[in-house]
């Protein structure tokens, strides 16, 4: 799944269930919990990127569709960008500009920096793993986040291709969605923070519409991303996902 | 590895500030000596109806720029305007768009007469269609036809298998030229195309040819292509035949792009080879191609000409870059320097300046260019 989708995914309610006290749940069970809610079929959004520094902001607008883990297209439609489009097969992202009429694929030097000036990273929308896949997950114990209770659930990966190696998410005890992430780095270093600002019930799920993304690394800068119009597990051809309609 | 961990600490804030005062001041230095200096303010917004899931849909697109231009003591001010319209629908016509600049444009005080550059008039009244283009489509098969940007090649600069973009264009950043043509596009794959296009510039030349594009498996992809060329000379005109090839492969983070052109004209046979990779470095970006003529009847090399460019994101929203471009055959270099600011007064703020040598008629000549801009977006 992209960022943007992954974002979605992270953030997806489990389905409501019990309140469990935390020495009673087994962190891999939620996980794959997490994990199998996430994978629902396709997704379709307008979606809003505020980049913010300061007090600068820079907004982005685009449409997007999703499908399985690998299958992303997005076209902005802001006017600075209007008609530029992303398609991601797999790990591979190619973008299409208007004014040049040709396709560009994202070469992995530039695969660390940032989709259209925000905070998410080309390397970011092209992961697409499941977390169960990919992760170790632990239960470090319970905190609050907005006064509400959480599971604070460690997850650490030895893998080497992945951008964070280690996850924390703070789930919402009674709604066991997440309401925080932090993202590390393998030195360890705090890389950005996930906040979510609010959720939806959308397809008897309930989604985060709205999250903040905090870059620790910059200064006074953050994203905040917004999705409107949210379908899920709509049929997206595969005709969608092709250079025919990337160009077209 | 350069890091930036310590930008919240005041030291950094300094030296950012005293690089963007020191390029400021560079900048407004070059607006008071420089031979060109360009103050442009520009306002677009766009309407559109249907959506993009809509099967019927359109916009109107517009464009407003005020350009104030100082060189040689005379100022000069353009007034532009642009505006596009585009259609879509989702049957056998899949979409057409037109669209078209207005520029007006007068001195104070009048140009020189005697003057040796610009010849354009004091008073002009510009009036170019950019794009007037429609195309058909059927499962697999697109036609498109008028004038459109037409591109084929990977280089940021050097592009030599581009078949309709002039070569060694000595600007940093090329653009893909719109022009009249026609497309006809096979889409043998998800990944995968065929295709064949005409056109014809500005200058009378004519070029034709046919381009395969694939994929490399998930690593990168390559380019094939073959075509000809007529170009007007002082002897009627002259015929290039030429076989291309572009490549770009993934190797972690190092993905090198290839570009090679075999021309034939004139029974002269001459190759084009460019070479470019990118290097990101935290938040600096290097993107570096060089590009090299071989003539196979003088056999000997001569050395290549250099494209470097320096990006360093100082944050999401703002970018400060160093151009380089060295053209050793045309006895020509130049570098420059510009930032971009997003999110100023909710537009766009971009100052830049560059600075050229190169010799002309045996005497070598310095120029110099510098230009702020503001761009505002509605919708």
């Amino acid at each position: 799944m992209n960022t943007w989708h992954t974002i979605a995914f992270l953030l997806v309610l489990v389905s409501p269930g019990h309140a469990q006290q935390t020495r009673a749940i087994d962190p891999q069970a939620l996980l794959e919990e997490i994990d199998r809610v996430q994978r629902y079929a396709s997704i379709s959004y307008e979606g809003t990127m505020e980049i913010i520094q300061g007090n600068r902001v820079l907004v982005k607008q685009f449409t997007a569709k999703a499908r399985g883990s690998g299958l992303v297209f997005l076209e902005f439609t802001n006017p600075e960008d209007k008609g530029v489009r992303m398609l991601r097969v797999d790990q591979a992202i190619w973008m299409y500009f208007p004014t040049e009429g040709e396709t560009v694929r994202i070469a992995g030097s530039m695969m660390r920096q940032g989709l259209m000036g925000s905070n998410l990273s080309y390397e970011e929308v092209a992961e697409g793993e499941s977390l169960r896949g990919t992760y170790a997950p632990a239960i470090l114990g319970e905190d609050t986040v907005d006064g509400r209770p959480c599971i604070l659930l460690s997850l650490t990966s030895t893998r080497k291709d992945i951008s964070y190696p280690t996850r924390k998410l703070w789930v919402d005890v009674e709604r066991r969605v997440p309401l925080r992430i932090e993202l590390y780095a393998r030195s360890g270093s705090l890389m950005k923070t996930i906040h979510v600002r609010a959720i939806e019930s959308i397809s008897g799920r309930l989604l985060p519409t709205r999250v903040e993304i905090v870059d620790a690394l910059k200064k006074n800068s953050r994203t905040i991303f917004s999705m409107r119009s949210v379908k899920l597990d709509i049929t997206l051809p595969d005709s969608l996902f092709t250079m025919e309609t990337l160009t077209r | 590895m350069i890091t930036f961990r310590g930008c919240s600490d005041p030291f950094f804030l300094k030296c950012l500030k005293a690089t963007l005062a020191m390029l400021i001041l560079a900048l407004g230095t070059a607006m008071a000596q420089a031979q060109e200096g360009s103050l442009v303010f520009g306002i677009r917004s766009t309407a559109s109806a249907g959506g993009t899931e809509a099967s019927v849909r359109g916009g109107f697109e517009e464009e407003f720029s005020l350009t104030a231009r100082m060189r040689k003591g005379v100022l000069r001010i353009s007034l532009g305007a642009a505006g596009s319209l585009s259609g879509w629908y989702a049957s056998a016509l899949r979409w057409a768009s037109y669209s078209e600049s207005q520029t007006l444009r007068w001195s104070l005080p009048p140009w020189p007469p005697d003057a040796e550059m610009d010849p354009a008039p004091d008073l002009l009244a510009d009036l170019e269609i950019r794009e007037a283009a429609m195309a058909l489509a059927l499962p697999g098969l697109r036609i498109e036809g008028g004038k459109f940007p037409l591109s084929w090649g990977t280089g940021t600069v050097f592009r030599p298998a581009d078949l309709f973009r002039a070569t060694n264009p000595g600007v940093f950043v090329t653009e893909a030229r719109s022009l009249p043509a026609i497309r006809c596009t096979v889409f043998t794959g998800a990944m995968q195309r065929i295709e064949a296009a005409a056109a014809i510039d500005g200058t009378g030349t004519i070029a034709a040819g046919a381009r395969m594009f694939g994929t490399i498996s998930a690593a990168g992809f390559f380019a094939l292509n073959a075509g000809w060329r007529r170009t007007p000379s002082t002897s009627g005109t002259s015929d290039e035949f030429s076989v291309g090839l572009a490549l770009q492969h993934e190797w972690d983070n190092f993905s090198p792009t290839v570009e090679l052109s075999l021309r034939v004209r004139d029974g002269n046979s001459v190759a084009f080879v460019m070479a470019g990779t990118g290097l990101t470095i935290d938040r600096l970006a290097f993107r570096t191609e060089i590009q090299e003529k071989i003539d196979f009847k003088i056999n000997s090399l001569l050395m290549p000409d250099l494209f470097l460019i320096a990006a360093w994101n100082l944050s999401d929203l703002t970018v400060l870059s160093f151009p380089l471009l060295w053209l050793p055959s045309s006895d020509a270099v130049s570098l420059g320097a510009s930032i971009r600011l997003e999110g100023i007064l909710r537009g766009r703020l971009d100052l830049s300046g560059y600075t050229a040598w190169y010799t002309r008629a045996g005497a070598t000549i310095f120029r110099w260019h510098s230009a702020v801009s503001w761009t505002h977006a509605f919708q």
